[in-house]
């Protein structure tokens, strides 16, 4: 073979493979960009996210819209015992007869982990009530505590509790100095 | 230093000279000079000793020039129809093959316009051709010295441009004789045409005393030369060479009836005080390489410097790419690590936003009840607005689900038949179904105890 031709097919394969080499490399990298800058967007949107919810807190704690706590103690199986009395109570003063079932403590996955919140499941089933107004007012003050309404029925068997009127709730348990 | 070697005769003439800018110089001539003489010379080599004056030279010689011998060389003029460059060099290289055969690599030079038959006109061109095998043979001399020759060319060639610096060519018939031992030569010129080339054998002087034969035969070439070109004559004979004698010089002259000059270098610019020069050597050092047509390259060298320029063009080119995918690649790897950079400034920035958010866990927690809680007054309003008299609602559920709430009711339509019990159940759905609260309203059981209807609706919050 001719000494030239040589050559330029040495340099043409060189040629090639740099091509076929320098290609998938740079579809890697664009890959890579690409790749990267979805998560830089999906990062983008939550710091916007996050901003604007921490102007919004900010307002609220200025404005002074805080919810009140219902007290705790150290121990978990006071704390149940504390929270079962604290509702009964509650209830009684707003003229309710109810039963009040209290579950365990546990992580809450309404909120994002990084804050802390945990979360205590109850049943209430109220025996016996008088006037919508009442019920009303009940619905108020649960407003004014961190409760959730997960299930509201009035009879039913969706919740395992005796009574008329029955609820499922969540109280977020909000960790102190915030 | 400008190195010109001339293998004419059966040894190597070689003339030295350093080249300061344009001015030609040559310092010192001697018919044999010793290697160690230095950085100019003039001399005669046998051609087994060139190879260590080469190698002498290494490294000091910045340009060579080479000519060959008459017996390796052909000079023809070709008259040839006017036509495109290419079409010429094709028809000459027929004609050349035709002449000379297929051995020869050739040069050819327009000389000008000659009028042809009828209205035509054709073109005056002068080719000469050297052997390719002696063309590597010259070349393969310098094969083991570093020396590499600049230009080949033909003896006659070195002799035109001497004769044109000397001021001697012109349109007039020239003849010039190297008288040298054993063989001398002798061309013949008109202008810028080689017309005659002969070489010439001189006999010992211990037999031929007289030098009679030597003037006898550059007699018979130019009598030769008349044959061939009839009424045209050599007016004037240059005479050089080592071996030249007056003896000759007088012959040549009362036989010829021609001119004779003696090659004298003084004539030249430039040039004093020279006893001897060769005259072909010297012609090669007077030749200027930027448009001289004659310069031939052996087609071994013509390979390497194919090979060398495709090398250098090949890795050129892989090298352009190289450069161009490093750029794209860098540039790329610059952006990503941008991106990255960028990337974890956010994901710090997120941190310390989330940080603060553990702060402000309560105003979270309420912000968030108050968004994710329905309006139960508006809701227990609307059921009592939805359920028509005459229609009781056993239960009532509205719970959490993922995308919202969803609920359902069960109850009994008591009519004063069947007909009106089911009526009243569809106008619940009805009025379910127009509720500003209530979408995805679906009627799942209907069913006749009696004439009481029960039935069960399922339902979402529109909220």
């Amino acid at each position: 073979m001719d000494k030239t031709k040589g050559i330029m097919i040495g340099f043409a394969v060189l040629a090639l493979l740099l091509l076929v080499f320098g290609t998938k490399k740079i579809k890697s990298i664009k890959g890579q960009i690409k790749e990267q800058t979805e998560k830089f967007e999906k990062l983008d949107e939550r710091l916007n996210y996050l901003k604007n919810l921490e102007q919004s807190l900010e307002r609220r704690r200025m404005e002074g819209q805080v919810l009140s706590r219902i007290p705790r103690v150290k121990d978990p199986v006071a704390n149940k015992v504390l929270m079962e009395k604290f509702f009964k109570l509650l209830l009684s003063r707003m003229g309710f007869e109810a039963e009040v079932r209290v579950e365990k403590e546990r992580a809450s996955k309404d909120f994002p982990a990084v804050i802390g919140v945990n979360e205590v499941s109850l049943m209430i089933g109220v025996k016996r009530y008088t006037s919508y107004n009442q019920i009303m007012s009940m619905f108020d003050e649960f407003g004014s505590f961190p409760f959730g309404i997960e299930i509201f029925a009035i009879g039913g068997r969706e919740i395992p509790v005796p009574g008329h009127l029955k609820f499922k709730l969540k109280y977020y348990i909000i960790p102190e100095g915030s | 230093m400008l190195l010109c070697m001339d293998f004419s005769g059966e040894k190597v003439n070689i003339l030295c000279v350093e080249n300061q800018k344009n001015n030609l110089r040559p310092i010192s001539t001697t018919a044999v000079a010793s290697f160690e003489r230095g950085v100019v010379e003039s001399l005669e080599l046998n051609v087994s000793d060139l190879g260590a004056y080469l190698r002498s030279k290494s490294g000091k010689v910045k340009e060579t020039r080479v000519s060959a011998s008459l017996e390796n060389t052909f000079h023809k003029i070709l008259i040839m129809p006017d036509m495109k460059s290419k079409m010429l060099k094709q028809a000459l290289e027929t004609e050349v093959i035709k002449a000379f055969g297929n051995d020869y690599q050739f040069k050819h030079q327009d000389l000008g316009e000659v009028p042809g038959p009828g209205n035509k006109v054709n073109k005056k061109i002068m080719t000469i051709g050297i052997k390719r095998n002696r063309l590597e043979e010259l070349s393969q001399m310098f094969a083991g010295s570093r020396i590499k020759p600049n230009i080949f060319t033909a003896y006659p060639v070195a002799l035109q441009t001497l004769l044109e610096k000397m001021g001697l060519l012109s349109e007039e018939h020239l003849a010039f004789v190297e008288i040298a031992h054993p063989r001398s030569r002798i061309v013949i010129f008109k202008g810028k045409e080689i017309r005659v080339t002969r070489e010439l054998s001189l006999a010992d002087k211990e037999k031929d005393t007289q030098i009679s034969a030597l003037a006898k035969d550059i007699y018979r070439t130019l009598l030769f030369y008349t044959e061939s070109f009839p009424n045209q004559q050599v007016a004037k004979l240059v005479i050089a060479g080592n071996s030249t004698t007056s003896e000759i010089l007088e012959d040549l002259g009362q036989k010829t009836g021609a001119e004779i000059i003696p090659f004298v270098p003084e004539s030249i610019e430039g040039m004093k005080e020279i006893p001897y020069i060769h005259p072909g050597c010297l012609g090669l050092a007077l030749v200027k390489p930027a448009g001289f047509e004659f310069g031939f390259v052996p087609f071994s060298i013509q390979e390497k410097r194919k090979t060398k320029k495709t090398l250098a063009l090949s890795s050129s080119v892989f090298l352009v790419v190289l450069l161009v995918f490093a750029l794209i690649i860098s540039r790329l790897s610059f952006d990503l690590k941008d991106l990255n950079a960028f990337q974890a400034g956010t994901k710090g920035e997120i941190k310390l936003r989330e940080d603060r958010l553990k702060e402000l866990a309560l105003e979270f927690v309420s912000q968030s009840l108050e968004i994710s809680q329905p309006p139960w007054s508006v809701i227990l309003l609307e059921l009592s607005a939805v359920v028509p008299s005459g229609v009781t609602l056993k239960s009532f559920t509205l719970k959490k689900v993922r995308k919202g709430w969803q609920g359902q009711v069960e109850g009994v339509a008591v009519g004063d038949d069947e007909i009106t019990s089911l009526l009243m159940v569809e106008e619940t759905e009805k009025n379910f179904n127009q509720s500003p609260i209530f979408t995805g309203v679906k009627l799942t059981k209907k069913e006749l105890v009696g004439i009481k209807a029960e039935f069960k609706i399922i339902y979402q919050l529109k909220i």
